[in-house]
């Protein structure tokens, strides 16, 4: 009985510390248990300063994710159901009827839609080899040399996409104006920004040159990852080159691939400032993307319901490749 | 025949790098060109190089202002991420509540929400906080935006730390936040490290919030003011290209003086994140 008074005596004194505190009633749980009456005022004021703490510590980043994020992301399906221009105070409720026209009267949207799917396969495909050639490439050079080639070839992909449109509208028109002069490149004459086959190659082009630097950064990390051991077991046997790369390298690079894979296919099918800086979305419209689509539904023809059904439905195909992701990572990724 | 082979492949990466930085030659060839000569040919080498274009866009884009608002949105944007993220992930790694944990799963929520799914009523809520159209605005959008990444990383962190030390801290009687940004927050270095990089680049060349969020040409950040300026000379070559060579010069510089830690940082977010 005394040992137990000695005890609670201690919780008392630690007093306002809460953390010890926990730990003696891990310690002690019988004893805590006897002490009830005088445990619950202690109780009390562990409550409080816990409360004190986590408003300190989680408020600051509550009062921004809240308004930003949260509130948003429910008042975008909210307003999905709404006709509103944004600006008057007249929203009348229409059920599913703007999601209804999305499905059966919007052909603006699902070209727009189709055009980032199309985009999103040609680049994930060429930026992602691109990334693997250099970086199998590069990882074969003598260490010293490394350096150069992977920031250089990663350049590209710290500038703003704007900008880079912008610089890319003059090479496209003005640049390669001047180099289908010379022999060997006249290919380089089309009409790249001017007709709608040329200007998709033209997005699909900037796109792989800003993004196969970043992939083979990646690659390079998870072709360094794969210990020598392994490698060593495995052309023990002598296999050719390209068996070597498929049946060893590749598997043991999976993680990468996944990362690159998701990455440029969430980035491409986003897509935004660099068609809005390099063909506008022209010509003719062929080039507006998903976003620029939304974009415009919403802050140039002032639709916020229908803008707002739009992103909702955008936001579905991002689920798709969230959900494909996450099978694709735990099926394809070998432990070792 | 192995050195052969190296020779080779030294080769074919030098001819990849040039290929990929040809878009940088020319950019920089006819900057400094007359528009007459940039008209006649764009492959020749100047015949007369002329900085004018840099001082004309310079002062016509307004570069200073633009160059100060993006430095500002990008500098303060960063310290409010680390700072919330840090202490919302430090109390809910270490306080595992129902309540935390439901927060914790609402950051990681956040990260498949693209974020053309939020701009529209996020407009409407800026709007009706009264920060429409303002540099804070942008900095607390940008705040809401990269919190939910930041909680993520700095929880995964976090974990791997032993808690000895904020315990031994603790049984002193230290306070919470004491041993928050005393014990704890030093030791964050090399995430926090990652975070900024990955984020900073992400700041400073977003274009779609600041478009939809600024209108007015004093709040301009550079990548709406050089699509504003390209409007407004898109046949002006001579000077557009003097306004993007000069737009490009401060990423350029981080980059080549970072590259090191900017390729580990990036490395490091693609596998955390």
């Amino acid at each position: 009985m005394s040992i137990i008074l000695l005890h609670v005596k201690i919780i008392h004194l630690i007093g306002k510390n809460t953390r010890f505190q926990s730990i003696s009633s891990q310690l002690y749980p019988l004893y805590m248990d006897k002490d009830r009456t005088s445990a619950t005022s202690r109780f009390g004021t562990r409550r409080k300063e816990s409360l004190a703490n986590e408003t300190i510590f989680l408020l600051p980043m509550l009062l921004c994710f809240i308004p930003v994020i949260i509130i948003p992301f429910f008042y975008a399906i909210y307003m999905s159901f709404m006709r509103w221009n944004g600006i008057s105070s007249e929203k009348v409720f229409i059920g599913f009827l703007n999601y209804i026209n999305i499905f059966t009267d919007d052909p603006g949207f699902w070209q727009a839609i189709w055009f980032s799917i199309r985009q999103t396969v040609a680049i994930t495909i060429i930026s992602n080899i691109m990334g693997l050639g250099f970086a199998l490439l590069v990882s074969s050079l003598p260490k010293k040399i490394q350096g150069l080639p992977r920031t250089l070839l990663l350049l590209p992909n710290i500038m703003g996409g704007v900008i880079m449109g912008f610089i890319w509208r003059f090479i496209f028109q003005k640049v390669f104006l001047a180099l289908s002069k010379l022999p060997l490149l006249g290919f380089l004459g089309v009409s790249w920004l001017g007709e709608p086959g040329p200007a998709f190659w033209a997005i699909v082009i900037v796109s792989a040159w800003q993004y196969s630097g970043y992939t083979m950064i990646i690659y390079i990390a998870g072709l360094t990852g794969i210990s020598s051991d392994i490698r060593e077991a495995a052309i023990l046997d002598g296999p050719s080159k390209a068996r070597e790369f498929f049946s060893v390298t590749l598997p043991l690079i999976m993680p990468s691939v996944t990362i690159c894979l998701f990455w440029v296919m969430v980035k491409t099918f986003t897509m935004y400032d660099l068609v809005s800086s390099l063909t506008v979305g022209g010509p003719f419209n062929s080039t507006t993307t998903a976003s620029m689509q939304l974009y415009e539904e919403a802050f140039s023809r002032n639709n916020y319901g229908l803008g707002s059904a739009k992103a909702i439905v955008f936001f579905v195909f991002i689920l798709i490749l969230a959900l494909l992701q996450v099978r694709f990572t735990r099926s394809k990724e070998v432990e070792y | 025949m192995r050195r052969m082979s190296t020779a080779v492949r030294v080769t074919v990466v030098a001819i990849i790098c040039a290929a990929f930085l040809l878009p940088f030659y020319f950019l920089l060839l006819n900057a400094v060109k007359p528009l007459g000569e940039i008209t006649k040919d764009t492959a020749a080498l100047p015949e007369t190089i002329q900085f004018s274009n840099f001082s004309a866009a310079w002062t016509r884009m307004d570069f200073p202002q633009a160059f100060m608002n993006s430095f500002t949105v990008t500098i303060v944007s960063l310290m409010g991420v680390v700072l919330f993220s840090s202490m919302a992930a430090y109390r809910i790694t270490r306080h595992p509540s129902r309540f935390n944990a439901l927060i914790y799963s609402l950051c990681l929520a956040e990260m498949i929400i693209p974020f053309q799914v939020i701009m529209i009523p996020l407009v409407i809520v800026l709007d009706a906080l009264g920060l429409m159209n303002s540099t804070a605005g942008l900095i607390f959008a940008n705040w809401g935006l990269g919190v939910a990444m930041g909680v993520f990383m700095f929880s995964g962190f976090l974990k791997s730390i032993p808690k000895e030390l904020e315990e031994a801290a603790m049984i002193e009687g230290a306070s919470q936040l004491h041993i928050f940004f005393r014990i704890v927050f030093p030791l964050l270095k090399s995430i926090i490290f990652t975070l900024v990089i990955l984020d900073t680049f992400w700041f400073w060349n977003d274009y779609l919030l600041p478009l939809i969020v600024i209108s007015r040409p004093q709040y301009r950040t550079l990548p709406i003011a050089i699509s504003t300026f390209m409007g407004q000379y898109s046949l002006r070559w001579d000077l557009a290209l003097a306004a993007l060579t000069m737009s490009i010069i401060p990423a350029a510089i981080a980059f080549f003086l970072l590259q090191r830690n900017i390729v580990a940082g990036l490395v490091a977010g693609a596998v955390k994140g």
